[in-house]
């Protein structure tokens, strides 16, 4: 009888131990904080189309419910939201109290004055404790980081370069993963030559800027550069990058029909479909290979990081963030947006409902790793692109006018890919015209 | 006495319409005046699209000197690509939309679904024709795939090669509706008598056809043309969202040129300087075919 009572008593002070922890759930208590002083602010916030901001959707109406804070995404489509941003800029003026910024916009909002630097709102009382901002990448965080020292945004969708293979056809065929791009254009000669229905390689050319993002990819390994990091005079017409356009430019041959106009979602389609033994992508394409709704090759595809060429093995990094706008009458609340939904502490809703990883502890989970054979790539294409930051080189000019030198590089390179040109004219002429924009 | 009353003076007759079209004539010329002096003061300057207007610098005409000499300019290029495309869309849209439109004038059953049916891809979005167009013509995709089953060839429609060729086929397909709905009213609004007489007279078909029909309605197919080579000349979201102007500059006509110099390359003057350029060629174009016009009805 004793037994059965003591029995009962604990079974209530576990339930009650358990409500008490309940009513103090960390995010519940900052929740609480905000909406006692910011509650009933409304923001708006210009958004672009992307997997992240869908499962930003989904934890919205979580955060309107406990902090009293309304949010308004004006979603639209990536190039409509760039235009939005350059004439915000030009007018000197923000509609919005936050955007979503990807990381060539990021010299641009930082040195008009469009965005406010972050540190004094990292280190502020509205920042939980659970945010963690340390555990964002560092690679990630620094794509937004300004030459005053400050960063001006919050990463939340990083994106890196890594090889992607079918494990199954290369055991088939007895070739080993390509380590060199030497071994790439090899391998990729043989399926094309060999395998019926199965090209070598799958990778985005279409002109403009998805031509720049491919081919930036591949200039420091054949030791080419857009800028020298030493002199900084521009340096398009060097012999490592006629080399490594000449590369890319021989690797099409072993490419599907049409790759010349390939935007990202048909390079990914003809890997998925299983038309294509490699492809060099964005590791953003990665969950749609591992989804087998949307894949053929689901289960059957290896991750590696990039190969090396004759100057060595880099990759890049690429992303997204929000920014906080300068004209903002209600930074407090914003501040609590962006710190809310990027924080640690709401990753797994956020990874759960398809946001792209840019966090240290979920790359590094091992449980995380297991679910998702390309994390460890993603890992080590991100210690090769802090091997081309340590060489003071990257993907994207840390520059107000990366958008520009993105599109010449872009034009003149599409240009010589299909021959239009010789590469020696492409490269004099984006040599002529980059070093123009950048002596303006 | 008896005041003689004075006649009132009569309005001269086009004093109401010209007071009634004046307001809507200020608006409109003050509207395009002031647009057209704006770009042509913007095609002189040099200023980076995102910075504020303070900042742009007096030229000259150094960016026509740019578009027109410069060793790496792409402007004649774009031009050539804009003359194939004109051509290439107009020709095969005027011969296809007269020949339906002679079908269709013919008294036959369905002749009214037909006509509404042809209307649904006018009002297609444009970027949706574009996206459609790019399925179809995709290495893959429904076009390549009755061709490889008719033929056996696979035909790489998003090579340089070709896809200029693909972009013209999608305007063919969304645009020749246009003329057929035009022509075709114009068909149905013919007098009676001269075909009566002729067909007394002993006249074939094709006589009265080159004769009496072509002649008839030639006024008419120029009115068309001249509206759809002011909107090809336009033309942007098609071939923008099929193929962005790429492979190379296979499909870059002088609309892609002028949005990639304006907004991507953020140069302001050379994409104004290439807008003012556009402008000129278009009203040349339109002057020259309305006068050709005005003269096909005179004679006739």
């Amino acid at each position: 009888m004793k037994a059965r009572l003591i029995f009962v008593l604990l079974v209530f002070a576990l339930a009650f131990s358990s409500v008490a922890a309940m009513s103090h759930d960390p995010i519940e208590d900052w929740a609480a904080g905000i909406k006692e002083a910011y509650g009933g602010t409304e923001i708006t916030v210009a958004v672009a189309s992307h997997p992240s901001i869908e499962a930003f959707k989904t934890m919205i109406p979580r955060f309107e419910e406990l902090t009293g804070i309304t949010v308004t995404l004006d979603e639209m489509e990536e190039g409509q939201l760039s235009q939005r941003r350059l004439l915000e800029v030009s007018a000197e003026s923000a509609s919005y109290d936050a955007m979503m910024i990807a990381i060539e916009w990021s010299p641009q909002v930082a040195q008009s004055g469009y965005a406010v630097p972050l540190e004094p709102w990292i280190e502020s009382d509205i920042t939980p404790d659970w945010f963690n901002y340390e555990d964002i990448l560092q690679a990630y965080r620094d794509m937004f980081l300004w030459e005053d020292g400050m960063h001006y945004g919050i990463p939340f969708a990083g994106e890196t370069v890594f090889m992607f293979y079918r494990e199954d056809l290369l055991e088939e065929h007895g070739i080993a993963v390509p380590t060199t791009y030497a071994e790439v254009m090899e391998a990729a000669k043989y399926f094309s030559e060999n395998v019926d229905g199965v090209d070598g390689i799958s990778y985005r050319a279409r002109l403009g800027w998805e031509f720049t993002y491919m081919w930036s990819i591949f200039l420091a390994p054949f030791g080419g550069m857009m800028v020298d990091p030493e002199t900084g005079d521009v340096a398009l017409d060097s012999p490592g990058t006629i080399a490594s356009l000449e590369y890319v430019r021989d690797l099409w041959q072993y490419g599907p029909v049409g790759v010349e106009s390939f935007s990202f979602p048909e390079a990914w389609d003809a890997f998925m479909l299983g038309r294509a033994a490699i492809m060099i992508e964005a590791s953003a394409a990665a969950p749609e290979v591992e989804n087998p709704d949307k894949s053929l090759v689901a289960g059957m595809t290896g991750y590696s990081k990039l190969p090396a060429g004759p100057a060595g093995a880099y990759s890049g990094v690429w992303g997204w963030s929000f920014a906080m706008m300068d004209d903002s009458q209600v930074k407090e609340a914003t501040w609590a947006f962006i710190a809310y939904l990027t924080s640690e502490g709401l990753q797994e809703d956020y990874l759960a409902n398809g946001g792209i990883v840019s966090r240290q502890s979920a790359l590094g989970d091992p449980d995380l790793q297991a679910a998702n054979p390309y994390y460890q790539a993603t890992l080590d294409a991100l210690g090769q692109a802090a091997d081309l930051g340590a060489e003071g080189l990257a993907v994207v000019l840390p520059s107000p006018k990366w958008s520009q030198v993105s599109s010449i590089m872009g034009t003149e390179g599409g240009r010589a890919f299909i021959g239009e040109i010789t590469v020696e004219e492409a490269v004099a002429s984006m040599q002529a015209q980059v070093s123009e924009v950048l002596a303006d | 006495m008896t005041r003689i009353r004075q006649p009132r003076r009569r309005r001269p007759p086009w004093l109401v319409p010209a007071l009634l079209i004046i307001p809507a004539f200020l608006v409109v010329f003050a509207l395009a005046a002031y647009s057209a002096v704006w770009l042509l003061q913007l095609s002189m300057v040099k200023l980076t699209f995102g910075d504020p207007f303070r900042t742009a610098e007096w030229v000259g005409l150094e960016n026509y000197n740019w578009l027109l000499f410069n060793e790496f300019t792409t402007f004649w290029a774009s031009l050539r690509v804009t003359a194939v495309y004109v051509v290439g869309t107009l020709v095969p849209e005027l011969v296809i939309g007269f020949l339906i439109a002679l079908l269709l004038n013919r008294k036959m059953r369905g002749n009214s679904v037909f006509t509404a049916a042809l209307i649904i891809p006018m009002v297609l979005m444009p970027s949706m024709v574009g996206m459609v167009g790019r399925l179809y013509f995709s290495p893959y995709g429904l076009i390549n795939y009755f061709i490889e089953s008719l033929t056996g060839i696979r035909h790489n429609w998003y090579g340089a090669d070709l896809a200029l060729w693909a972009a013209v086929l999608v305007d063919i397909w969304e645009w020749t509706p246009f003329f057929i709905l035009i022509l075709l009213a114009g068909l149905q609004t013919l007098p009676v008598e001269p075909f009566e007489a002729a067909r007394v007279d002993g006249a074939s078909r094709l006589q009265s056809f080159v004769h009496l029909t072509l002649p008839l309605m030639l006024p008419l197919i120029m009115t068309t043309l001249i509206l759809r080579l002011m909107d090809v000349l336009r033309l942007f979201d098609v071939i923008f969202v099929m193929f962005g102007g790429g492979p190379g500059t296979s499909t870059t006509t002088l609309p892609l040129y002028i949005y990639r110099t304006t907004l991507i390359q953020r140069d302001v003057g050379r994409g104004s300087a290439a807008s003012v350029m556009l402008i000129i060629i278009i009203v040349s174009l339109t002057v020259i075919l309305i006068k050709l016009r005005d003269r096909i009805r005179y004679e006739a």
